[in-house]
């Protein structure tokens, strides 16, 4: 607890800030940062606004009110369409944080010493 | 109150007692206090987080409002739903990383400023006790109706109880009592919805099909436009529902009590099973106290609705059922009630006296003693507060504070990971644009305002009409954050944003209380 305490309070000053600017430029970094964007920038737009259809369609539209099928109307339908996103958007990502976590692994692996470990 | 329920009760009592006494056995020093010591498995969290969700709000709140208005009961458990894709995608990984105790540990990890400390500390503190005392509030109405207990008597139980597990039993215990208790919930709703399902055959067509002649609202009962009849209003309750839970600092506090970034996001995942399965049973329970127990007496009990679940295990299940579903709804308050004082406590105790007043030199003896003085501090203002409020319409501090979190936190917490121009004088504006345009907008409209006495707290016409005005909130937080940031000439906190950068995508330096 206390080597925690006294790296949380160490002056992050010139150097450091330095050290962690060289860090984000390096080929590795930059690759991680931009296979995350490619793929949780799309995603997370796609998700909110099939999110936001449900209500934008219930607002101003007749669409949600007929039956689909069983008796269950479309509203019911989209709204548990929504369900199947979620659980889809978790599983996703879970895979492609594990190659994230190799990527940062390796990075830190590789830049140890620039860290100062 | 039957003998059968005040064993059920106390048996409930006796079990959180019973967790938090071995709780404090394990709290000793101040990570223990705040997260647990950090070391809570995906599992564990993930049922801890999905408790936070599947409060009295939505187990008697979403059975009660979809038996009564049918679809538009429904958009809350979507909302909140989808939420936690926002949490998993943008949110969770970086805050494991940068934080350490609180939220604003995590703004903080790239402003040092005392300043953007302490208004993410006070956003913290209003937002976790408006939200406590609309729980407390709702609590004694409901344990009143649940158990027959006078409505002072409720509260000061919750209360003191809550205060109890806090105290002695630090997040250990807040989490336990959270898990414990969304199994018991998630429990007791499967044997509810099993009863309801096998009352239409196990046929989803013929509970489909029966619900649209069981109520008043005949075949409208599966169509939006029950309830929501302002296209914006309810648009812009849908944002605060999938925007606001990821600022909500109870909630995003439990991120802290698991070792990685790793397994931060698996607690999510989890989560999103748990709570997906539960309000998939609220269509059962909803369709089912529609069908079993009729609208007149639903309304009759209370006119929300928040009857409808314990009155469905009644009618389906009987008097053991019926005690059984009461007792879990009074677990789900103290779960929830519990996680928001330590919240509170936390804010108060790490961010205010530890890391403002006292510059961060304090002892872990020092801060953990505070974090009690603040629960017991936190709690007792609450208490009298929500005595006081027993017979006001509370239900705008609840849409207060998702407010607040979805346009002052979530903003913040954006640009904070992702902005690189981002900085402090930024995150102030961003915060009090959000956290002051909530507050007067809510003030302003009609839950605050009615015409009809006691609809409101005043009565009188509203001067702003919705009753929900994130949709406004939410881009006044984002323009706070921008014009602060592009009007202000700090160019300091340029440099802390590679090393937020780097840290929040690599988990480097990440604060683990695994070395003790």
């Amino acid at each position: 607890m206390e080597s925690q305490a006294k790296t949380r309070h160490s002056p992050s000053g010139h150097d450091s800030g330095n050290k962690y600017r060289q860090l984000i430029e390096t080929e590795e970094f930059k690759e991680l940062i931009q296979r995350k964007k490619a793929f949780i920038v799309p995603v997370t737009l796609f998700f909110l606004a099939f999110y936001f259809v449900l209500p934008i369609l219930a607002a101003y539209s007749e669409v949600l009110k007929g039956e689909a099928f069983f008796h269950i109307t479309w509203a019911w339908v989209y709204a548990l369409l929504q369900f199947a996103v979620v659980w889809l958007g978790g599983i996703v990502y879970i895979k492609k944080a594990a190659k994230y976590d190799k990527m940062a692994k390796n990075i830190l692996n590789k830049y140890g010493k620039e860290l100062g470990e | 109150m039957s003998i059968l329920s005040l064993t059920l009760f106390l048996g409930i009592i006796l079990l959180t007692l019973t967790i938090t006494y071995y709780s404090s056995k394990k709290t000793k020093n101040a990570s223990d206090f705040y997260t647990a010591g950090g070391g809570l498995t995906a599992w564990q969290n993930g049922l801890a987080v999905a408790g936070d969700f599947m409060s009295a709000a939505s187990f008697l709140g979403i059975t009660g409002a979809i038996a009564l208005i049918g679809f538009d009961g429904f958009y809350m458990s979507i909302g909140n739903l989808v939420a936690f894709l926002v949490l998993l995608y943008l949110v969770s990984e970086p805050l494991r990383n940068l934080g350490k105790f609180t939220l604003a540990d995590m703004i903080s990890a790239r402003f040092k400023s005392k300043k953007v400390r302490g208004i993410a500390a006070a956003n913290t503190l209003v937002i976790s006790i408006f939200y406590m005392i609309a729980q407390l509030v709702g609590a004694g109405g409901l344990i009143k109706l649940l158990l027959g207990i006078d409505y002072w008597l409720s509260v000061l139980l919750v209360g003191v109880l809550m205060t109890i597990y806090v105290i002695f039993g630090g997040m250990t215990a807040t989490s336990w009592v959270q898990i414990t208790k969304a199994v018991l919930l998630l429990g007791g709703s499967a044997v509810l919805t099993f009863i309801v399902f096998s009352r239409f055959n196990f046929n989803i067509s013929e509970m489909f099909h029966h619900v649209q002649t069981a109520t008043p609202l005949g075949k409208d009962f599966l169509n939006p436009g029950n309830k929501y009849t302002d296209g914006l209003d309810m648009i812009s309750f849908n944002m605060s529902l999938v925007l606001g839970a990821a600022g909500l600092p109870h909630l995003l506090v439990r991120f802290f009590t698991v070792k990685d970034a790793a397994t931060a996001r698996k607690s999510v995942v989890y989560s999103t099973w748990f709570i997906g399965v539960f309000f998939i049973m609220t269509i059962f329970l909803g369709f089912g106290a529609a069908s079993f127990v009729g609208l007149e007496r639903i309304v009759d009990a209370n006119p929300a609705g928040n009857m409808a679940a314990p009155l469905l295990a009644l009618t389906i299940g009987g008097e053991f059922l019926f005690a059984f579903v009461s007792a879990v709804a009074f677990a789900t308050i103290l779960a929830v009630v519990s996680g928001l004082v330590l919240t509170s406590a936390s804010a108060f105790a790490h961010d205010i006296y530890g890391e403002i007043i006292k510059d961060g030199n304090i002892t872990e003896k020092q801060q953990v003693l505070v974090a009690r003085l603040a629960s017991v501090g936190v709690a007792v203002i609450s208490i009298l507060l929500a005595l006081f409020a027993q017979s006001m319409n509370v239900a705008f501090l609840s849409v207060l504070a998702l407010g607040i979190a979805a346009s002052a936190n979530l903003p913040i917490i954006l640009c904070t990971i992702y902005w690189k121009r981002f900085n402090s004088s930024g995150a102030i504006t961003g915060m009090s644009f959000g956290l002051l345009s909530s507050i007067i907008l809510v003030m302003l409209s009609p839950n605050v305002w009615n015409p009809e006495p006691g609809m409101g707290i005043f009565t009188g016409d509203p001067l702003f009409t919705m009753s929900n005005p994130t949709i406004f909130t939410v881009p006044l937080g984002f323009i706070g954050a921008y014009l602060g940031t592009i009007l202000s000439k700090a160019k300091d906190e340029e440099n802390r944003f590679a090393e937020v950068l780097f840290k929040s995508n690599t988990g480097y330096g990440i604060s683990s209380a695994k070395d003790h």
